[in-house]
């Protein structure tokens, strides 16, 4: 299996990274060796990419904490790699922080002539933006700043690491800043690696896709302007038609124009965090659908375009809005992580020293109440926090993705996925005590009771849920 | 048979009576007829069994597997016993089934009863610690392994 590059630019770019990474946490199964994330954003600070950064380096600890102890096929089982060594997967800019656009294009210094013309090209207004928060909606900016990868170290590490048969995939968002900028601007420097970069060749032939994000949000009124979303779309398609389209092997088209909902207008900082929306959660399928094609199908380029579609009749989906296909490859994974993070949330403190999956082992392979104090559980309880405000974002979100009963507790456990009720109980059997005796028998019969901690821990609990969902929900 | 269930009951002889003991030898009118040692025993066993199956096979519930679980159907099955055992050869001594020659009381009847009860609680215990591993929701009841 070959390595998949992730390019995520901007905060859309995060945010179909998030996706990803729950979908990855839930087992959905990628068919690659490694995820490598590569974030470009140059603001820093916002709370897009920091939620991102904080979900993958969680989700990057577990997946090493297991791997070392054996085999995993279940939970966090697809390795995720920060080729910087950064632990926040980042790609640095240069002269981006803390400064005016003006001072990054030298401004002061220009002589009259090329002020004048910089005056033409960009108003005061973009002059003296401040780059710490990114282009605000500003792609004439981004493609000026961000056209460094030339000499750029971290993309030059990213060429290091890259090897034959590894694929490119780049999300961005077309009617934004950072994204629309950056996106072509990125390809470019990969379809005309220079010389001097490292396998240069096979970056250059190798397998590139992109998922490119169309407005599925408005703003509130403020520094970024939503209304002209749709006509910068349409002159980006058009561009792209002409230009980017051409260089791609796989092109994902997503969007949603009838949103109803206006996010806050926070043009960067800690201030953006935009709430999941079901839109995002679609893109990262694509990165799954990307690895899933052979070499052969996608080999021409400009040829393999692709659109997402659900039927969404009153702002509300639940898996049953989706085609079966979509239907299929994510209801199971999602469902089973769904049960995973409420038995984390309401009864791992009362069942793991009391019940036989807690409690049978000896010294690496027993969990016990002071498995609880680990850094690996806390690692997988502060993915869970990361997991839960994800479903309850997309939930409040236009259109509402609304899988669970979010409010599910031990009183009605059984009935927490939306449209889909318990469909075999066993007598005297419900809620968490069922998920018990289900935990119960894969520790008895999934030969994993002997396993190291952590793989045991994770193992049993995707065995468990895999039992629970398909015997008692029949899915 | 049952000379291996009168050794058991006969470790106590000296708690419930020889007189009894004679009794359930099978002794009648100045001879041993069929004994009724190994009708006590086999109640005993198949009794105890079937109380520790239930509580790790049959009831096998996440929420009836701990200790105190445990320790409800142990006393359960000893009070049964108990019970069964002081019904039974009261039945004996109120039928006339007890050799005129041999002299039995209640006291006895409630002593052997308290043997018969010892020994269900003993094969509680050991068949308890035989049979749990293999229990999906109870192998670490009374308690872990």
């Amino acid at each position: 299996m070959s390595k998949l590059f992730v390019f995520a630019i901007g905060g859309t770019g995060s945010r179909v990274l998030r996706s990803a990474a729950m979908l990855m946490a839930a087992g959905l199964k990628m068919n690659a060796s490694q995820v490598i994330p590569i974030i470009i954003d140059p603001d820093s600070g916002n709370n897009d990419l920091s939620r991102t950064v904080n979900a993958l380096n969680s989700y990057k600890y577990i997946n090493e904490s297991i791997s070392k102890d054996g085999k995993n096929n279940g939970f966090f089982s697809t390795p995720v790699e920060d080729v910087f060594s950064k632990y926040d997967f980042r790609m640095d800019f240069k002269g981006v922080d803390g400064r005016l656009f003006k001072q990054y294009i030298d401004y002061p210094a220009l002589d009259k002539k090329n002020k004048a013309f910089a005056d033409l090209l960009f108003s005061d207004h973009h002059l003296d933006l401040n780059m710490d928060v990114g282009f605000k909606g500003n792609p004439n900016l981004g493609s000026i700043v961000l056209n460094q990868f030339g000499d750029n170290d971290d993309f030059k590490k990213f060429a290091l690491n890259f090897t034959q048969g590894d694929r490119i995939l780049i999300i961005s968002s077309i009617h934004g800043g950072t994204g629309a900028a950056g996106f072509p601007l990125l390809l470019k420097n990969l379809l005309n690696a220079s010389d001097e970069l490292p396998n240069q060749q096979l970056i250059k032939n190798s397998i590139k896709g992109a998922i490119t994000v169309l407005p599925y949000f408005r703003l509130q009124a403020g520094k970024i302007n939503s209304s002209d979303f749709t006509s910068k779309t349409k002159a980006a398609l058009e561009y792209y038609y002409e230009n980017v389209n051409p260089g791609l092997n796989s092109l994902y088209y997503i969007g949603y124009k009838d949103h109803t909902k206006s996010y806050e207008n926070n043009p960067g900082g800690v201030n953006q965090k935009n709430p999941a929306h079901f839109v995002e959660l679609a893109a990262a399928l694509s990165l799954f659908d990307f690895m899933e094609q052979k070499d052969a199908a996608i080999k021409a380029r400009g040829n393999r375009f692709m659109e997402f579609g659900a039927d969404i009749s009153d702002e509300r989906i639940t898996f049953d809005e989706l085609d079966d296909s979509v239907k299929r490859y994510v209801r199971k994974p999602l469902t089973k992580f769904a049960f995973f993070s409420k038995y984390l949330d309401l009864q791992i403190d009362k069942s793991i020293s009391r019940q036989p999956w807690g409690m049978r082992g000896k010294a690496k392979s027993k969990l016990g109440k002071e498995f609880l104090d680990t850094d690996f559980f806390k690692s997988i309880t502060a993915f869970n926090d990361h997991f839960k405000t994800w479903l309850k974002e997309f939930s409040e979100n236009s259109p509402a993705f609304i899988p669970f009963n979010l409010e599910a507790n031990n009183e009605n456990l059984t009935y927490m996925i939306n449209n889909r009720p318990i469909a075999k109980k066993p007598f005297k059997k419900d809620n968490f005590t069922l998920f018990d005796d289900h935990l119960n028998a894969s520790d008895r019969q999934d030969n994993i009771s002997k396993k190291p901690a952590n793989l045991k821990f994770t193992n049993l609990f995707h065995n468990a849920t895999d039992r629970l969902v398909t015997k008692n929900f029949k899915i | 048979m049952n000379e291996f269930f009168a050794s058991l009951y006969e470790l106590f002889i000296n708690f419930f009576g020889h007189d009894l003991g004679m009794h359930l030898n099978g002794y009648q009118d100045g001879a041993f007829g069929e004994p009724h040692y190994i009708w006590f025993g086999l109640v005993l066993m198949l009794g105890t069994v079937l109380m520790v199956v239930l509580f790790y096979y049959i009831i096998n519930h996440p929420r009836f597997n701990m200790w105190k679980h445990w320790l409800l159907m142990l006393g359960a099955t000893v009070i049964i016993q108990y019970i069964i055992a002081y019904q039974w050869v009261l039945d004996h001594l109120n039928t006339g089934k007890i050799c005129d020659d041999l002299i039995v009381n209640k006291s006895d009847i409630a002593s052997f009863s308290f043997v018969h009860a010892f020994w269900a609680f003993v094969i509680f215990v050991f068949v308890s610690f035989v049979i749990r591993w293999w229990s999906k929701n109870s192998s670490c009841t009374p308690y872990p392994l």
